[in-house]
């Protein structure tokens, strides 16, 4: 399925689809890498969408489309957040809500294949071999630092 | 007192690699990239008249040419490392001349800087230190030299009438041996033995001997390392040997168990408490880990206290004494990039860094970072998934 088809097809992010990375705060854009831009199938601002109707929920930030082929996409969701052993707890509870409402309200977008995906908004304290990053990629989450590089 | 600095420029697979050094500084990086080249240069520029007597003294010639000083110094073949046009060295901001260096005689013979060299196992052979002359003459001096040293410490120097090595009450902190005791030598000691007229170092137990050839690898690397610290580090009163100001350790954690590195970085800051400045090369991420602490707990004004948690070790007067005096000390983190030729300063460390050499630790990082990744792709991909 596409990225923008599933979009489209949950009411609460329908009029939040944006072409390219064009869904991110600006700031939030250059933490993010993409040298073909022709691969992304769009974005949205999930925690703005959501911001008046759930606006006491630990909302997440973006997604990201990408294609995989013609007829697929992938979404890459992205929280940009501080980073350090004390924030996992709240980047847990952070993902526990963005799986649980797409599973009840956007099960279109929930069925794209996903990676879960934690930016460093600042300084970051959690090192690539640490028990911390692993824990959060048993959570399914993966810890980039202060930039991610949008793959093919 | 301004920072000690070297420029190397051409030199075997070193293309221009510049190191500003701190009180520790650390060098990573793969194979073969250079840094025991660099690291060896450091000691002949601050040794020169030490390491041009000792060859001397054992009969070594090499006729004022640059080529033949570096098959003697660097080890057989290591001439083709030098470029004559290209090659260059800057030390202290001064360019030097490698032919005069090697040629002039020298009145200073002390020597400021202890090399531990990466083949110490070598140093020693049916458990007895190696003399100088046992060794080819192409074989690199740093390995020659730290084998005689440790033949001079048991056959001359202050253990040629002791039988205990380890533990021995005036060595060491009481911390130290204790986990050393548990993470190394697991109950047994360190003792001079003698077989067939033979002197011979054993692992010692309630009536066991176990000589050299039946120790785990890890002790066999262990043993060279800690009697390189016996030397750097004298019983109760001195705080240093003699003129010795620096250390140079390569591959700190050779044939040892994490458990075991950790007690040798506590032996290291032992160095840096009593004002040493290390030089390490290494492939282990403890190292690093400690690195990236210290740099942290600096910028938020940590107590000794914090660095001790780090090791797990009690929080004894002389322990916080030895913490209290690591916490400001500035460490340096290089890396030796391949491909380049060239070194990057990754001092900081920093997890989040947008150059991958820096957020992946110069390479020792980077398949941790991978795996983590990849096993966080599959778990998010999991329709039947338990957690979150």
């Amino acid at each position: 399925m596409k990225f923008q088809s599933a979009v489209k097809a949950t009411p609460a992010l329908a009029s939040a689809l944006k072409e390219g990375l064009q869904a991110l705060q600006q700031i939030d854009r250059g933490r993010i890498e993409c040298k073909n831009p022709r691969i992304l199938a769009g974005s949205v601002n999930v925690d703005a969408a959501l911001k008046e109707t759930l606006s006491n929920a630990p909302r997440w930030d973006y997604g990201i489309g990408v294609h995989i082929d013609k007829k697929n996409d992938r979404v890459i969701w992205i929280e940009v957040h501080p980073a350090s052993s004390r924030h996992i707890n709240d980047i847990l509870s952070k993902l526990q809500w963005l799986k649980s409402w797409l599973k009840t309200e956007a099960p279109q977008l929930y069925a794209l294949p996903r990676e879960f995906v934690w930016i460093a908004s600042g300084a970051a304290a959690i090192q690539p071999g640490s028990p911390q990053r692993k824990k959060l990629a048993e959570y399914g989450l993966i810890f980039a630092g202060g930039r991610f590089v949008i793959k093919p | 007192m301004p920072q000690t600095k070297l420029l190397l420029e051409n030199i075997g697979q070193i293309r221009k690699a510049e190191v500003t050094f701190g009180d520790l500084t650390v060098l990573v990086g793969p194979q073969a990239t250079g840094k025991s080249i660099f690291q060896q240069f450091l000691k002949l520029l601050m040794d020169p008249g030490h390491v041009l007597a000792e060859l001397k003294r054992h009969g070594l010639d090499w006729g004022r040419e640059v080529e033949a000083f570096f098959d003697l110094y660097f080890g057989d073949g290591m001439r083709a490392a030098w470029r004559p046009k290209a090659s260059r060295v800057v030390y202290n901001e001064n360019d030097i001349d490698l032919r005069d260096l090697i040629s002039r005689q020298r009145r200073d013979k002390e020597e400021s800087l202890f090399f531990i060299p990466a083949q110490r196992v070598l140093t020693l052979r049916d458990g007895w230190p190696r003399p100088f002359t046992d060794y080819n003459s192409g074989d690199p001096f740093a390995v020659r030299e730290f084998s005689e040293k440790l033949r001079l410490l048991m056959e001359e120097k202050e253990f040629r009438a002791t039988a205990q090595l380890f533990p021995q009450s005036k060595r060491l902190k009481r911390e130290f041996r204790e986990a050393l005791q548990k993470t190394i030598f697991t109950g047994f000691g360190l003792a001079v033995d003698k077989y067939r007229s033979q002197k011979r170092l054993i692992l010692g137990g309630q009536n066991t001997a176990l000589p050299y050839m039946v120790w785990s690898a890890g002790q066999r690397e262990f043993v060279p390392l800690l009697l390189g610290f016996y030397w750097l580090l004298p019983p109760a009163r001195g705080k240093r040997r003699a003129s010795l100001e620096w250390v140079v350790i390569e591959e700190l954690e050779m044939g040892l168990h994490p458990l075991a590195i950790e007690v040798t970085l506590l032996l290291v800051l032992d160095l840096l408490a009593r004002g040493y400045k290390v030089c390490l090369s290494t492939h282990s991420t403890h190292v690093l880990d400690l690195v990236w602490a210290l740099r942290v707990f600096q910028e938020r004004h940590a107590k000794p206290e914090d660095l001790l948690e780090l090791f797990n070790t009690p929080k004894s007067p002389q322990m916080l004494k030895l913490a209290s005096a690591i916490i400001g000390k500035n460490a340096k983190v290089y890396y030796f990039e391949p491909g380049t030729g060239e070194t990057r300063d990754i001092s900081n460390l920093d997890p989040g860094s947008a150059t991958d050499f820096e957020a992946g630790w110069g390479g020792l990082n980077v398949f941790s970072g991978r795996v983590a990744d990849t096993v966080a792709r599959v778990v998010a991909n999991d329709a039947g998934e338990t957690r979150a």
